[in-house]
């Protein structure tokens, strides 16, 4: 979806059709990714300054405000090598953000992070989504994580789309959700489709 | 901070402490051979001659000291621009990178000490034949290890600047020549250490008598005459240039460059 790969087959459509190269879809990937040599606000600035956009003074206003939201104004200055790993992940969100995609891509974000540190990045996501309300597809191996964030669950088994869940949890999300009997019943059949009853 | 900087200093002061002593020991053994077996001085002097004779002859070491060190520098600096340059070629050209590559490696290979006397029946007895010599002698690690680093980025951060549609220009500018900042000064820092060998073996084929003042035109004139405890001295006043020229580079690295060299060592 993000054009890096052709598709072996069948076609992709975007509703809008978000020109990617414009930055309408954005990336997270598995890793930070982030340039060593930049700051972390020089790395949100990045995508703005591949794209062309804004002056260069607008970019990195429009940056320390996303640095702001995901909570990290104050390390805006310092490098990666200084950050700890869900800062980075932290700065890698805002960075995917910056040109304010209409589609944002998780590719297993959080897998390499603690269990604290990812239900504080999926409650920070919940509430970029509240803000902005783009469409995210993320890609997941924790079922618990898929419950609490999503809206509808395609359940990928031996390589192929096993079933679609619609997600009957109520919005807004927050993590006490986690603790609701709801919560526990849909848990419980994306577990049963993932084991492919 | 003087708690933190306090064993930084003691770590100091105990290397400089063991290398001196290593220095005190090699002296001492040395004026005690010297003086057991009863050597000639022209054969091996004692330190303490040495010393004399680089005493005696300070004005004339420091100049050549400073020829050769400018040289050296000249050098390095003419195979960082060509030796950068190539490598960015070669990392936006697979085909060039194949085709001229293995050239490259042959100047590696092909002895200096061949090439020299080339170079000075078609440049002369001059600075500049100098400076030739040294740069070839520096160009290999910093084109290897340049072109290294500019190829080396990592798969998501690739997947990142396509999508958001960087072309060659940006990629260069904004991920490889920054990524490869760190694999310039390496590669620099191992040239350093050449560049003074180079220059010093040019001067040999430059030789004394001529308008060109050096390191290696001194040794020459030394050698003829068997004044061993100047040569002796000569070879430290190189032995010293070369470690100011590494310690240079380094410094620069270090302090200069901080953003793009500590930082991508440790990466996230």
């Amino acid at each position: 979806m993000a054009g890096l790969e052709t598709p072996t087959e069948g076609t992709v459509s975007l509703d809008p059709p978000a020109v990617s190269h414009a930055g309408g879809i954005a990336f997270v990937f598995q890793q930070p990714s982030l340039l060593a040599w930049r700051t972390a606000l020089e790395n949100v600035v990045l995508p703005l300054d591949l794209i062309g956009r804004g002056s260069p003074g607008n970019r990195r206003k429009v940056a320390s405000d996303l640095l702001k939201i995901v909570g990290l104004e104050d390390a805006a200055e310092r490098f990666p090598s200084e950050l700890s790993g869900g800062m980075k992940m932290r700065v890698s969100i805002a960075r995917a953000l910056v040109t304010d995609p209409h589609v944002l891509l998780l590719d297993e974000p959080f897998a390499a992070l603690d269990d604290m540190l990812r239900n504080q990045l999926g409650q920070l996501l919940l509430e970029l989504w509240e803000r902005r309300r783009f469409t995210v597809v993320m890609v997941t191996h924790n079922i618990a994580e898929s419950v609490l964030l999503s809206q509808r669950i395609a359940v990928m088994r031996d390589g192929g789309l096993a079933s679609v869940l619609e997600n009957p949890l109520p919005q807004p999300r927050n993590d006490d959700l986690r603790a609701t009997v709801g919560f526990g019943e849909f848990y419980g059949h994306v577990s049963h489709a993932l084991r492919g009853e | 901070m003087t708690a933190a900087a306090t064993p930084r200093l003691r770590e100091i002061l105990v290397s400089i402490s063991l290398v001196a002593t290593v220095a005190c020991i090699v002296l001492g053994v040395w004026e005690f051979i010297v003086w057991k077996f009863d050597l000639p001085k022209a054969l091996l002097p004692t330190p303490r001659q040495c010393w004399n004779a680089a005493v005696l002859e300070r004005l004339a070491l420091l100049r050549a000291t400073f020829s050769t060190g400018f040289a050296a520098v000249s050098g390095l600096l003419v195979a960082v621009v060509i030796g950068y340059g190539l490598a960015v070629v070669f990392s936006q050209s697979r085909s060039l990178r194949l085709a001229l590559f293995p050239y490259v490696i042959l100047l590696q290979t092909v002895p200096i000490v061949a090439i020299a006397p080339l170079l000075i029946i078609w440049s002369g007895y001059t600075f500049r034949t100098v400076v030739i010599v040294t740069a070839i002698v520096c160009l290999f690690p910093i084109v290897n290890s340049v072109t290294g680093g500019l190829l080396s980025t990592k798969q998501d951060t690739n997947d990142l600047f396509r999508l958001y549609g960087a072309g060659r220009w940006k990629r260069l500018l904004h991920l490889q020549i920054p990524s490869s900042v760190n694999h310039l000064m390496l590669g620099t820092k191992t040239s350093s250490g050449l560049a003074v060998i180079g220059a010093i073996v040019a001067e040999f084929f430059v030789g004394n008598s001529t308008s060109y003042d050096g390191l290696g035109t001194l040794m020459t004139g030394w050698t003829a005459m068997v004044k061993t405890d100047a040569l002796v001295s000569a070879v430290f006043a190189s032995a010293i240039l070369g470690v100011l020229m590494f310690g240079t580079v380094h410094l620069i690295s270090t302090v200069f460059l901080r953003r793009w060299t500590q930082f991508a060592t440790l990466s996230g």
